[in-house]
């Protein structure tokens, strides 16, 4: 059962519907343990891993740091190239943009989270569009009619046999095999239909190249190159912060983004779209055009949250986070997932109400900052969203961490209270039985106190 | 191409601009404001450098053959005497479809004289090919990757078929990725270009390793002059 999204529940109800599954968590922990050991050896390999990453987060920070100038030139270029560009401030404009160029076609997709940030699927939907997912995780879960579960891995939360059940209903009278290369194969037969009779295909951007006006996909199925070279029209759909300066930045990024996200050195596909279709091609789109979105970007931009905006959608902080290892993607509730997810979540949807809470579903253990391929410091900027939050929670709330931290403050105070607890070291187990100790107690020892304290033990020469 | 780097579209026509570019911009120039200016590594390191004096097709071959391609190499500039009626036998090839590179002009018409069906690739006929014959515009060492340029290579060839033989010489072998890509540069990007590193390939299913989904799942590879 898939989680009732943010804004439907709160964070601790949607997180119950994950644990109660008895499934997910062993899939969940298969999965990212895989991509994390394969994003260890891979690193492995490298003269100085350590190098490349302070590189890349300095290439990061130049980008940020000259962003409009940047973003102008990026545009120029691709309007020279014959591309059209669409500025978009926020989801409704990027949606109103590409629902305008598909006028009510077929659509088909490339995995783009941006698109899944934006509602881009349901917009063109209602605007009259038959639009089909191609990348196979993407497929899987738009037939199950879920959203994606990692932002690399989007089906992770299925096996074979949830796959051949959804898979059954589209194969011809009966059902398919549950071995994945038969699984594949009715992908590739059921996509192949679609590929060759749509009327626009629609990608993200890993990366934007300002000097050359281009665009970089990574993918390993091969369906961006389908989505890029056989409809008549491409529309790429960019978060505004996915550009690089030049083709050297997007070399180091390329080479950080694969063997953060999957261990490659290099996906099976790295696809450069430079222009519309020339007359030396054998196909390709007659009409390229690129929407690129803000969708409250700015809004990090020269803040605390400013290092945010220099994530390349990896996922290797999701590998490691051992909460998003125990509650999986969809108990988030949100477009993006884990530690990454908890930051962006409460800017990005800070009109749903509750989305400031999924900055609580971190240990602060700092797996994330040690794994991240450009250096953010995603632990810092959990607090920052937990500050900003704290300031929206309510007065009782506040008063009580107020009078906590004033009386741990001072050291007289700080030893009354252990003297307290250690007094009334017998009595621990009632704070479960009253509120708010009897929500956290259900499945857990309560603590009890030691019968004297360090700095008892410590005076009398006992250590 | 006009001196401002131009190339233009089909129709060589300039691009249409959508939305209030001031106004995107403003709040960005606005924040931007109070940002110190953060200076980007000059030059940008390498990944994954090829020491200087490693032999590049040893490594090219190595690579290539990791990332499930299978790759033959030959001192002459055709395709080895007696493959091509293997990979016909090996892959059931009774349509191909094939670029019009020089390079690819000798496989293709071996192919042709052993009583495979080769036609230029238009969508129908790739679309219904057991084979796809390119060349490639760099053969990258480090990765074993193949470098093909849209307007040089085609798209379709390489794509829709579900075996992808590639005839390039040895003179094509570049050091790393980061070659092909740095020599872009601003004026020199085809319409699309793609590095292909072995098959079509997804994890989507249990993480379970399994070729061919949309693109090929055989990839052969013959580097010739080598």
């Amino acid at each position: 059962m898939i989680p009732p999204r943010l804004g439907e529940a709160s964070l601790r109800d949607r997180t119950r519907v994950a644990l109660a599954d008895p499934v997910l968590r062993p899939r969940t922990a298969r999965a990212v343990d895989r991509f994390a050991s394969h994003r260890v050896e891979s690193l492995a390999r490298l003269d100085d891993p350590g190098a490349l990453r302070d590189a890349a987060r300095r290439v990061r920070a130049s980008v940020l740091s000259d962003l409009p100038a940047l973003l102008e030139r990026f545009a120029d270029r691709l309007l020279a190239h014959g591309a059209h560009v669409h500025w978009a401030h926020d989801a409704t404009e990027a949606n109103a943009a590409v629902t305008g160029i598909a006028r009510g076609g077929r659509v088909v997709k490339s995995k783009s989270m941006v698109s899944e940030e934006i509602g881009l699927g349901p917009a063109l939907e209602h605007a009259g569009c038959d639009v089909v997912e191609t990348d196979l995780g993407e497929w899987i879960v738009q037939l199950a009619g879920e959203p994606p579960s990692h932002i690399i891995a989007p089906a992770l939360h299925h096996d074979r046999d949830t796959i051949g059940e959804l898979f059954d209903r589209e194969a011809d009278g009966g059902g398919v095999d549950r071995e994945p290369t038969a699984l594949a194969a009715l992908a590739r037969e059921r996509l192949r239909e679609r590929f060759l009779a749509a009327d626009v295909g629609i990608t993200g951007a890993n990366f934007g190249v300002a000097e050359a006006g281009a665009v970089v996909l990574v993918t390993n199925e091969g369906n961006g190159r389908l989505v890029t070279s056989l409809p008549p029209v491409h529309v790429v759909v960019m978060g505004m912060e996915r550009l690089t300066a030049d083709w050297q930045q997007v070399d180091l990024l390329l080479g950080m983004l694969t063997r953060a996200a999957t261990g490659q050195s290099l996906t099976s596909y790295v696809s450069v779209t430079g222009g519309p279709r020339a007359i030396d091609d054998d196909a390709g789109p007659a009409e390229l055009h690129v929407v690129i979105v803000d969708n409250g970007r700015s809004a990090m931009l020269g803040t605390e949250l400013h290092d945010m905006l220099a994530c390349i959608r990896c996922g290797a902080c999701l590998n490691v986070c051992p909460v998003f290892r125990q509650i999986g993607g969809h108990a988030y509730g949100s477009t993006y997932p884990g530690p990454m997810g908890s930051v962006l979540t409460p800017t990005l949807d800070a009109a749903v109400p509750g989305a400031g809470e999924v900055a609580d579903a971190s240990t602060l253990c700092g797996a994330c900052n040690e794994v991240c391929p450009v250096g953010i410091p995603l632990t810092d900027l959990l607090l920052v969203q937990r500050r900003a939050a704290a300031v929206d929670a309510p007065w009782t709330s506040r008063a009580a961490w107020r009078a906590w931290s004033a009386a741990w403050s001072s050291p007289v105070r700080y030893r009354a209270s252990i003297t307290a607890a250690t007094t009334a070291r017998d009595a621990s187990g009632l704070a479960a039985l009253v509120p708010p100790g009897d929500r956290w107690a259900p499945g857990r020892a309560v603590p009890r106190p030691a019968a004297r304290s360090f700095r008892a033990r410590w005076k009398a020469g006992e250590i | 191409m006009a001196p401002d780097g131009d190339r233009g579209a089909v129709h060589g026509e300039r691009g249409t601009e959508h939305g209030d570019r001031l106004r995107f911009l403003a709040p960005l120039r606005r924040r931007a404001a109070g940002i110190d200016p953060v200076a980007a590594p000059d030059p940008v390191p390498e990944v994954d450098p090829v020491p200087a004096g490693e032999p590049l097709l040893a490594r090219f071959v190595t690579a290539a053959r990791a990332a499930g391609a299978t790759v033959t190499t030959t001192a002459g500039d055709a395709v080895p005497d007696g493959i091509v009626e293997r990979w016909i036998r090996e892959h059931d090839v009774r349509r191909a479809v094939a670029t019009a590179a020089p390079e690819v002009r000798p496989v293709a018409e071996a192919f042709a004289a052993a009583g495979v069906a080769v036609a230029p690739p238009s969508i129908e006929a790739a679309a219904a090919a057991d084979l796809g014959i390119t060349s490639a515009s760099a053969l990258v060492a480090s990765t074993g990757s193949l470098a093909l340029r849209s307007d040089v290579d085609g798209r379709l060839a390489s794509l829709l078929p579900p075996v992808h033989l590639c005839v390039a010489p040895a003179t094509r072998l570049v050091p790393t990725p980061g070659a092909v890509l740095r020599a872009l540069g601003a004026d020199d990007v085809p319409p699309g270009l793609v590095l292909i590193t072995g098959t079509s390939r997804t994890g989507d299913i249990e993480q379970i390793l399994t070729r061919r989904v949309h693109g090929p799942g055989t990839v052969l590879i013959v580097v010739t002059g080598a």
